[in-house]
């Protein structure tokens, strides 16, 4: 028979479990809401962005000899491309992380197989550290980049990648992290930053003639590089939106577990209370009986 | 839809939403080739910016932010400011953007290269900014 006193330790720590997973997951609330908030304060810029990028390069015909109009535009034949894993910081939050490390994983395959050489970039600690040990390159990594982010971070790595894409070190960069669908959905896909699709921005839009001050080249290639940075940043966004609303989930499941293993240890419990005391009452009516 | 004969101003950075579609009657910006005003029934234009202060006025009223870089467009009778960064009154600390422009100017003397220093320039030229829009426009 289990011992009545296990039985109350357990139940005791369960408990102090359950509280601390609740107060986890309302920390993930408000952040999620917090998340979400940036999420939604990014579209207004997104929006502007991207009128201005399709009306611009509609007017920019591509250059006489051939090549296109901008260095971040230029398709070039993938022989070396680099992926951009984003994860989060902590763990706790259901299969999140490993979600994304695993589509790194199938991604880095398929390319190899087809003769395409990947390196890394990670963003976020879990992806840091799951890359750390492994034979994939990684060229940059910034563990702990969630705790405090803010546009100039995307801008530099931002920065960072288009020049290496520029200076012709990689043909292409690709970028895999947790799309925010819903509270209660995260879909991790694979996006290409660099070479910019001008299809995917609508270009070539009639609309209105504009005026460009200076000119729509000069614009042009200022507006690019502002469009990948803002491309990351809005990655990074969502990512960290889906993250906290992942972990609100987890949470709210492991609370809801702690809560069944509760009810099915006080059933013991009770159970087992109940059988000392038969067990005791037998024993005085038996006692009784012998002095008769 | 605004009243005619008016514009509505858009300021937008990355992070935030500093103006929504004020209404006015004219727009001053930093253009980085020079100022730009904007009055209503403007061209469509596309113009790039550099450090300084949007200006606007309704009926009289003047009201200012400071903006560091981006874009404006203009269309109809909307104008949208993309900048990089912005401040408006309130979120500006004049003691703050004293020292910040302060600080700059001793930076200055140390910088080397023309890059580092246009850097600086603008470091110096957006906390002036700033002050002048907490100082009241």
């Amino acid at each position: 028979m289990p011992n009545l006193i296990d039985i109350r330790r357990r139940i005791r720590s369960v408990k102090s479990t359950q509280q601390i997973t609740k107060a986890m997951k309302m920390v993930a609330a408000s952040k999620l809401r917090r998340s979400q908030e940036r999420v939604i304060a990014a579209r207004p810029y997104a929006a502007t962005l991207g009128a201005t990028l399709a009306s611009v390069t509609g007017r920019v015909p591509p250059r006489e000899d051939g090549a296109p109009a901008h260095p971040l535009l230029a398709q070039r034949e993938e022989k070396k491309v680099v992926l951009v894993v984003v994860t989060g910081d902590k763990g706790l939050c259901g299969a999140f992380n490993t979600n994304v490390n695993r589509a790194a994983g199938a991604f880095v395959r398929e390319k190899k197989k087809a003769g395409v050489e990947v390196s890394l970039v990670t963003l976020g600690r879990k992806a840091t550290d799951f890359w750390k040990r492994r034979t994939v390159p990684v060229l940059e990594a910034k563990p702990g980049l969630f705790q405090r982010f803010g546009y100039d971070t995307a801008a530099e790595i931002g920065r960072s990648l288009a020049a290496r894409f520029t200076g012709g070190e990689v043909d292409a960069v690709y970028v895999v992290y947790n799309e925010f669908k819903s509270v209660i959905s995260q879909v991790v896909g694979v996006k290409r930053l660099l070479p910019i699709e001008l299809g995917e921005l609508g270009a070539g839009e009639g609309g209105a003639d504009y005026i460009f001050e200076p000119g729509p080249d000069v614009i042009l290639g200022r507006l690019l590089p502002r469009h990948v940075e803002f491309q990351l940043f809005r990655f990074l966004l969502e990512s960290n939106a889906a993250e906290n609303a992942a972990r609100m989930t987890a949470m709210e499941s492991a609370t809801k577990n702690a809560g069944e293993m509760i009810d099915s240890l006080t059933l013991t419990y009770n159970r087992a209370r109940q059988a000392k005391i038969t067990k005791e009452l037998i024993e005085i009516v038996s006692g009784a009986e012998a002095l008769k | 839809m605004s009243e005619p004969g008016h514009l509505t101003l858009t300021v937008v950075t990355p992070e935030r939403s500093v103006v929504d579609k004020a209404v006015c009657d004219a727009v001053s910006l930093p253009g980085e080739l020079g100022e730009l005003g904007i009055l209503p029934g403007h061209t469509p234009l596309v113009a790039l910016l550099g450090v300084g202060r949007v200006t606007w006025t309704d009926g009289g009223k003047k009201t200012a932010v400071a903006v560091r870089g981006g874009f404006v467009e203009v269309a109809g009778d909307a104008v949208r400011v993309l900048a990089d960064l912005a401040a408006e009154k309130d979120s500006i600390d004049a003691t703050a953007a004293r020292e910040e422009r302060d600080e700059g100017g001793v930076r200055r003397l140390g910088v080397v290269g023309n890059e580092q220093l246009a850097a600086v320039n603008d470091d110096v030229a957006f906390a002036e900014a700033k002050l002048a829009v907490a100082q009241g426009g």
